[in-house]
Order: C-alpha cells, then structure tokens, then sequence
C-alpha cells in the first residue's frame, strides 16, 4: 500500500515530510550506534572524560585489539555457519509445516498447531539444562550440528507462524487451478504458493537467522572450543576486572557489519518480492 | 575371479592392519594434551597464554590447550561440564566464591595425595588462600592469583600543605590517610567539591556480589563475625544499621551515580583524579600509572587497609579472593594436569602474578624484592589478616550472595529500611545455612 | 512404491492418496526436531521443577510443588519480578506497536534511499544483546554517557539522574535499550504488511472522502490484524526473555526492582544453579506470557471485531 501523495504543491510538502520523517527516523535509532562508534574510536583515558567528547583524536587500535584478545574472527566464522544454516533449515521446513497447518484440512491439525506455536512461549533458558544433556548423550556437544538443530528449533515456530499468516491471506484458487491442471500439492506449493509468498519467506529468513546470530543460550549450553559463536566470544568481554568498552564496542561493530551486508543484500530480494505481493493483491 | 577378490580383500586387511599399528606407535610418541580454562583477562588468561609455550618447552610430553571465557561463562559452562561428567576441562582455574560446589560437589580431585608424593609443602601457602580450597582437611586445589580488598589515596593531596590547612581548620585535626570509618568519612565529605567535578570516596552500589562481603567487613571490622560460632548468622543487629547509614551516606561523597556501578567502574574514577580515596581490588596497584588506563602517576597513590570500626573492638578486615587450580576428577589425565599445575606454582611462575596487580599465592614469594618494593602488595598483605571470603554455604553460596547484594542494594536505592534490610538479610542468611545444613540453630 | 503403482493405474485416486500423506510428509521435519530438541527437554524440565535438583552438585528429591509455591507465595523475589515483568512487558508492546507502526508507514513508501533506511533501522536487532548491554551501560553512564549531559543542556534536566540506579529511572532505561533493539523486528514485520495490503479499500474509501485518521482506523489498522498480531507476540515474547541487558544495566537493582523475569530465571536456575527451582519459575513465566498474549488477543478482537479480515472485501468501502 502506499499513501496516496496528491499532487502539485501538496505532493510536494509532502515529499519533504516524508524525507524529513525518514531522515529523523534514522537518526533515532543510528545515535546509540554512533555513540557506540565514539568510544570504540578512543582509549580508556579518553572515554573517562567528562563531558564526553564528539571531537578527540581517535585511535584505531580497539580494532586491533579486538582480533588480538578474543577470537573474534573465528567466531564470526562459526556464527556465520550456525546461523545461515539454521535459518535456511528453519525456513524450508517452516513453509512445508505453515502450509500444512494452514491449507490442509487432517485429524489432530490444532492440536499440532497449538503445540507448535505454544513451544515459542518457552524461554530457551528453562530448557538450557536438559537440551545440553541431551546433546551431550548424542555426543554432539560442540559442533556445528547440535547448535544448527538447536537453533533451528528455536527459530521453527516463530517461522511458522509467521508464514502461516502469510499463507492465510492468499487465495486458494491459484494453488486449485494448478491442481487441476495435473499439478500434486507439494508441486503446487513449490511452484505456485512459495513464490507469492516470497517476501514473507524473506523476512522470515531473515528474523530466523537473527534469532539464531543473537542466541546466547545455545552458544552458551552448545558451543565447543571451535565452534563458539559470537554471544560466546562477546560475553568474555565481562571479566572481573571490568569491561574495555572501547575495544568491546570495537568488536560489537565488527560483527554487525556482516549481518548488515546480508539485510542490505537481501532488501532487493524482499523489496522485489513484496512488490510482486502487492500486484497479486489487486 | 573370486580367488583374486579374496586376495585383494586380504591384502587390503593387512594393509589396513599395518596403517592401524603406525597410527597407534605414532599415537604413543604423541604427547598429550590437557585442556585448561580460565577467565579470559589480563591477569589470568593473557599470562597463562604468554607462559604456556615455556611449560610446553620443557614439558615435552604434555600440550596445553587453553580456553579462556567470561566471568559469569566460565562458571557455567564449568557447571553444565561436571553436571554431564564429561570431564571437558582437565584443569579448570577457578573463583573460590564457587569453592563450595566444587568441594562439596565431588567435582574436583583431593590433592593431599600428590602433594605429599612430590614434597610440596600446603603451609608454604599464604593460609588464608589456601584455605578457600580445603575441606575438613582435603586440599581441593592449589592457590594460584589472589586480590584482596584495599585503600587506595591520593598521597599528594594529603601531603599538600594547603589541604593540610584547610582540613585542620576545619575538623580541627591533622589531615591522615583514613584509619577509622569515621576519619574515612570525614575525608570523604572534605574533599567532595562538585564544582571541581571532584569527590572524597568512590564506593560502588550496584548489585553485584561485592555488597555483602563490604556488610560483613563492617561487621567484622566493629568486632562483629557475619557468622558466628556454629555458623549462626549476625546480621541484624545495630551494628548492620550503622553500616547502612554510614554506607548509604559515603554516596553522597562520590560522584553522582556511583550507586548504580559496580567496582572496576569506580577504579578508573579514582585512576583518573576523580576522587580521593578508592575502595577495592588488589590488581588497581597494577594498573596505577598505566597511562592508557589513567591519568594518575605511581607517586601520586599510596595504600592502606580498609577502614576499621570506631569502638575499641575495631580492627581491620577484608575480603579477597583466590583463583585456584582445579583437577576434574573426571579428567583422563590427571597426572599430566597435575604435572601443569605443579609447575604453575613453582615460585617464577608465582611471581608473574605480581606483574599485573595480583598477589602470588606462596609466602616465600612475598620476600623477592621485587614484590616487597610494591607499597600495595604490602597493604593487601597486612590485608590477609582477618580476611573474609565467601561463607561456606555449599549449593547455597551463589544464591546467599545475589540476594544478600539485592538487600544491601535496595538500601542504598532508598526502597527499603536499614531495620528492614538487617532483618531480611538476617532471615536469608539463616534460611540458607539451614538448608545448606551448616547451621542448625532456630 | 505402491502408491506410485495404483496412481498408475487409478489417476483418480492418486489426489486423494497424496492429499492424505501430504501433512505428514510436509509436518515432519518440524515435528522430529521439536519433539527431539525442544519437547523432550521441556518434559524433562516440567519434572525437574518437582525436584530439587542442583547444578553439578549430588543429591535429588521430589519435592512435590514446593518449587511452586515457594516462587508464588514465600518468595518476594518472584513475586516483585512477575509483577514488574507484566508492567514492563505491556509498556514494551505498546512503545514497540506504536514506534514500529509509525516508523513501518514511513519506510514502506516509495523513496530514493528507503532500501537503506530500512537496513540502517534493522542494525540495532542484529547486534548481539550483550553488546547492546555495554553499549548501553556507557551511554547511559553517569560518569561518561551523554544522555545526562545533553538532556542538563537541553534543560530539560536540572540534576544528573542515575539512569542505571533510580528505581524509574532505571526501569526507563532498560525499557529504552530494550524496544531499542526488538522494536526494528515489529517494523519489519510492519512494512511487510503494509506492503501486501490491497490498494482497493484505500481508493475506494478515497472516492468516498474518508479522512486519512479514518482510512487508518477502519481500513489499514482491521487489514493488518494478522501482522499486529505477530508483532504483539513475538514482543511480548522478546520482552519475557530480555536478561543480558537487564544484568548489565542494573544487575537487576537498585535491590530487585528492575529484576525481570528473564534475569530472575537465569539468577535463580543458572546462577543459584537451582534448577529445579528455576524451572519451576520458568514455567510460570510462561503462564504469565500466555496470559498477557491472550489478553492481547481478546483485545484485538474485541477492536475490530471476530473477522477482521473481512475488512478486506469491497462490500466493506463504506465508513
């Protein structure tokens, strides 16, 4: 949907509205990050003064650092692993299940519906203790494997969910029409419904693999020498002798350049995809 | 073709057989290799990485692999490791506040036994240290780095003529580094200028373990044991409502928002001239003079013993804290940990410790003179003397110091009463020692 | 096998075989996984709250409910966390649905640099909560954080506050960091709804000369009832969980006040290494969360009424 402009003059002001609100919008939600950009730019001296300072000169050695200290790229290596592999499992999985708990009409579906649905309301935490055991009676422990499964379950519900509400709102008649015409359900949604549902899976993808990036319980219940993901790393920051802010904000950075390259990369997918979704609608 | 199908199949055994006994010979000669974790800082993981190469250099047969972790991490991740029995970590280097679990846990090998199988004496320890890791007479682990808590002041301003004048027309005596809780505030509300952006204290209130061991300071510093005989907890009493008051109102000489911060905030307020005195760990000494940390020199700063009570039962007391070494019982190979942390404790190795701002676990180190010319590990010294650390609360123990840190918290917030916080702390210590089934009193 | 023979030779009941299998076919990844990693432990989390069990340490007894009614009636800990977690949780569904919505209209329209815009507002969701914690702690820092000496410049302020130390001030600022990180995942799911939303209604109720306040009310808010819905839950469940940055911020303080239930569960089960016990207050937890989605649940029907989609169709157009 897009709100309709007017035209002329008040088009205009509008148009200037919309850039100023945007501009604004932005800012908002940049500052904590830019500010977090200051004081992984100075050194410790530096960030204990009082006012804090916009303009000091700035150090680039928290960057360094942060390599140095922590196995940061490693780490970022494995949540790169972890996390794409888990939102893609989550995501193919997650559109045969919302498909089936939405379209199909069988004995036990809202039941399975509820369970499925309900299993996201846990705190992972509840279940840190006995997933590690039973991780570690699968000798799993450590791997890849046990942290892709792991977050995959995690991030499936929420997934389903989410393209449940996508699949609901679409129209039966397409996926009929392709079924008459020869087509089996599962061809048909393969090849008629997934593609409408593009920017749902995208989003979907996208919120999956941020589940799994952000989660610090697997890491923590799951993570092996190897294989510990960022939360792992990051949280080692804490230590009793207090926090290098300077070089934690550094690595902090680090990391969220990746993901952000993902998103922006996958914008264009989603941008596309929702378009399509619009013209389908009319 | 079946014949020739059965000779290839025996011969491809054979081959199989061999490369089988060439993996095991080699595996022999292979040395082995322990895994060791330990906080991921500057004292404990960065030194053991540096001094892990020497000891893999003449230790031929043994490699260390290290893991370094965060601090509330490592004790987790150790937790969920002895939980499964997996045996993980063949030598975790671990806090002493969690000494209980460990010990009473069965999760950690006595080692009486191979200390008296290779002549390594339990008093050329620092008692107080090495007490932390026994248990009815069962070493646990082998005292590694320790902190104690300590004064830090600003000797320039207390030998500045000018502040001598002002103070001594002021309170009508000599300005001194702080011996009593009363000087101790005194001094504090002396040097708070706000104009200057400049405070007299810098204690630190968040809610964190520290709060209750600086309760039971006070108590023990006024003559008062937080556990009596028997285990029966003294916490509600009039000397805890002193402590609240006298704590409560020390914010009030400390930079606005100190009761939010938790202490490595406080230190680089002190390091940076922020305020006068400081309150905490040993390793501040290290990094005194450090100018990437702060803006004050080595000379500026000098140490004493925290503060005692005013009463004639005053004396001083203190808390510290002692990473120690660990075997896992669990472990495959015992003896090759052992053989790492015998070497770690060897006096060299003992005295790295001193170079980032701990405190070296054997006595005999205490006479190199590189650690007798340092003033502050002088003053945590003297501060082993009535040392306090966490009460033996077993599974309890981690729980006793968050909710005791909540009430000592809430008073410094101003939600609860002085009288309501010594009751409460009063009623979860006993409940806590009673299930622990150390304390059996009503 | 044997279905791909009878489809062979009966084309007429291939449909009705497949159609049979299909849910199961289609279900079971999901079902294997989440019975496996997710069910399995949380049966064996249910029992553990009847127990006493303890990390690492010996010794296991069924204690019955006491765990239970331990957290419900003797232990203020939980009681103050529940009931300041409710508070905060509604309040971060309401900051979240009314930033993210506003934000989702403006970044779903058509203009030159929106596909950077709306990556830039997802940053703060992709960073790790831990990080989000530190980075937090400095800007709300009395000693080094410029929210203090902005708003003292601004006037806005007289007196430095402690964000991190005053009861409200405290719960403030955690409520800022937090919706500063879940809100952008309401935005998203936001500007894929307003950007699968029908053009029709909207011309339609154009034609009739319905304001753009009741083009909202009438026509956008009934048409998004499904990603409201996510969006409230997915909140609400973000808003239970939140600990790193509570633990870093506060440490839960002053005293408990700013102890929500997500840091009281880790303190208690991890921390304490009750397990029992914590499970036992996870599980309540997750009533408490069940409670407040329907709560949420009965008031959005209550908006727009049993079908809100219905708003879809053109017989609708009049306001």
């Amino acid at each position: 949907m897009i709100i309709h402009t007017g035209y002329g003059k008040k088009r205009q002001s509008r148009r200037f509205l919309l850039y100023f609100a945007a501009i604004a919008i932005v800012l908002a939600f940049l500052i904590p990050l830019l500010w977090m950009l200051l004081v992984s730019l100075k050194t410790r001296a530096q960030l204990y003064i009082y006012p804090p300072q916009l303009i000091f000169k700035p150090t680039f050695e928290n960057y360094l650092n942060a390599f140095r200290v922590v196995p940061l790229a490693h780490s970022l290596l494995n949540s790169v692993i972890i996390s794409t592999s888990a939102a893609t499992l989550s995501l193919i999985f997650g559109v045969w299940g919302a498909y089936a708990l939405s379209r199909l009409k069988f004995r036990g579906r809202s039941v399975i519906t509820q369970l499925i649905l309900g299993s996201q309301i846990l705190p992972p935490i509840a279940i840190l203790v006995p997933m590690f055991l039973l991780f570690f009676k699968l000798r799993l422990v450590g791997t890849y494997t046990a942290q892709i499964l792991a977050n995959t379950s995690f991030a499936l519900p929420f997934a389903i969910f989410m393209l449940m509400q996508f699949i609901d709102d679409l129209p039966q008649d397409l996926e009929k029409a392709a079924m008459i015409d020869g087509c089996t359900r599962f061809g048909a949604l393969m090849r008629i419904v997934m593609p409408l549902i593009a920017p749902g899976m995208g989003g979907t993808w996208i919120l999956a693999l941020i589940f799994s990036w952000n989660n610090f319980v697997v890491a923590l219940a799951l993570g092996g020498r190897n294989t510990n993901p960022l939360p792992m790393t990051l949280v080692s920051f804490e230590t009793d002798r207090g926090i290098d802010f300077a070089t934690a904000s550094a690595a902090g950075l680090i990391t969220v350049i990746p993901v952000f390259i993902l998103v922006l990369l996958s914008q264009r997918f989603i941008v596309r995809g929702l378009t399509k979704g619009a013209v389908i609608g009319e | 073709m079946r014949r020739r199908l059965g000779l290839t199949a025996r011969l491809a055994l054979v081959a199989l057989i061999m490369s089988f006994l060439i993996i095991n010979a080699t595996a022999q000669t292979k040395p082995v290799t322990i895994n060791v974790v330990t906080l991921a800082n500057a004292e404990l993981g960065d030194v053991l990485k540096l001094i892990v190469p020497k000891f893999e250099a003449e230790t031929p047969g043994i490699k260390v692999q290290l893991d370094t972790l965060g601090m509330d991490t490592i004790w987790n991740k150790v937790k969920l490791d002895y939980q499964s029995g997996a045996g993980t970590w063949d030598v975790p280097i671990l806090w002493d506040w969690w000494s209980s679990v460990i010990m009473l846990g069965n999760n950690a090998e006595p080692l009486n036994k191979y200390m008296t199988r290779d002549g390594i004496d339990a008093a050329s320890y620092v008692p107080e240290l090495l007490r932390d890791w026994t248990w009815k007479g069962t070493i646990y682990g082998i005292p590694y780095h320790s902190g104690v808590y300590t004064m830090y002041y600003r000797k320039d301003l207390f030998s500045d003529p000018k502040e001598k004048a002002a103070f001594k027309a002021k309170f009508s005596r000599e300005l001194l580094p702080p011996v009593t809780w009363k000087d101790y505030m005194q001094i504090g509300e002396f040097f708070t200028r706000p104009d200057k952006n400049f405070y007299g204290l810098a204690p630190a209130g968040k809610t964190q373990a520290d709060l209750p061991f600086i309760w039971m300071i006070y108590l023990q510093s006024v003559g008062i044991d937080a556990f009596g005989p028997d285990m029966k907890p003294n916490f509600d009493n009039k000397a805890s409502l002193d402590f609240f008051k006298l704590w409560k109102k020390s914010f009030d000489f400390a930079p606005p928002g100190n009761i939010a911060v938790e202490h490595f905030e406080t230190e680089p307020q002190f390091l940076n001239g922020k305020t006068a005195t400081l309150i905490s760990w040993t390793p501040v000494g290290g990094m005194i003079g450090n100018p990437k940390i702060g803006t004050l020199k080595a000379e500026q700063v000098a140490t004493l013993r925290i503060p005692k009570g005013d009463g004639p039962n005053g004396k001083h007391s203190s808390m510290g804290g002692t990473w120690g070494m660990t075997i896992n019982p669990k472990s495959k190979h015992k003896e090759e940990g052992w053989t790492f942390i015998k070497w770690l404790t060897l006096h060299e190795r003992d005295l790295i410790a001193t170079n980032f701002g701990y405190l070296p676990a054997r006595k005999a180190s205490y006479q190199f003179d590189e650690v007798k010319d340092k003033d502050y590990v002088q003053a945590s010294l003297r501060g082993y003397e009535n040392m306090m650390t966490a009460p033996p609360l077993a599974e309890y123990t981690d729980e006793w110091l968050d909710r005791m840190a909540k009430v000592v918290s809430a008073v410094f917030g101003g939600s609860k009463t002085p009288e309501a916080a010594a009751k409460e702390g009063q009623a979860i210590s006993v409940e806590l020692a009673k299930k622990a089934g150390v304390y059996k009193g009503n | 096998m044997t279905i791909q023979a009878s489809q062979l030779k009966r084309p007429g009941r291939k449909k009705r075989a497949s159609e049979h299998y299909t849910p199961l076919f289609l279900l079971t990844p999901t079902l294997l996984l989440l019975v496996v990693v997710t069910l399995f432990p949380l049966v064996f989390g249910i029992g553990v709250s009847f127990t006493d069990w303890k990390l690492a340490f010996p010794g296991l007894h069924f204690v019955g409910v006491d765990n239970y009614t331990e957290a419900i009636f003797r232990s203020p800990d939980f009681q103050h966390s529940a009931a300041i977690s409710m508070l905060f949780t509604a309040l971060a569904v309401l900051t979240s649905l009314v930033i993210g919505f506003l934000v989702a209209i403006v970044l779903s329209q058509d203009f030159i640099g929106n596909m950077l815009a709306r990556s830039i507002i997802l940053l703060p969701m992709m960073m790790t909560p831990i990080v989000v914690g530190f980075n937090f702690m400095v800007f709300f820092s009395n000693d080094y954080g410029p929210v203090n000496y902005i708003l003292q410049q601004l006037h806005i302020l007289t007196r430095p506050v402690t964000w991190r130390g005053e009861a409200w001030p405290a719960f403030f600022a955690i409520l800022a960091s937090e919706s500063w990180m879940s809100t952008p995942y309401v935005i998203l799911i936001f500007i894929a709804g307003i950007n699968s939303l029908p053009t029709e209604p909207f011309e339609a109720a154009e034609v009739d000369g319905a304001r753009s306040v009741q083009q909202f009310w009438h026509i956008m808010l009934p048409l998004l009832r499904g990603p409201l819905m996510v969006a409230i839950i997915l909140r609400i469940i973000l808003a239970t969980r939140t600990f790193d940055t509570v633990y870093l911020l506060t440490g839960g303080g002053p005293g408990a006040f700013t102890e929500l239930i997500g840091l009281h569960i880790y303190r208690v089960g991890l921390g304490y290494g009750q397990i029992g016990r914590g499970n036992a207050v996870a599980i309540l937890s997750v009533i408490m969360s069940l409670v407040l989605i329907m709560i949420a649940l009965l008031g959005l029907s209550r908006m727009f009424g049993r079908k809100g989609t219905s708003g879809r169709s053109p017989s609708r157009r009049s306001i």
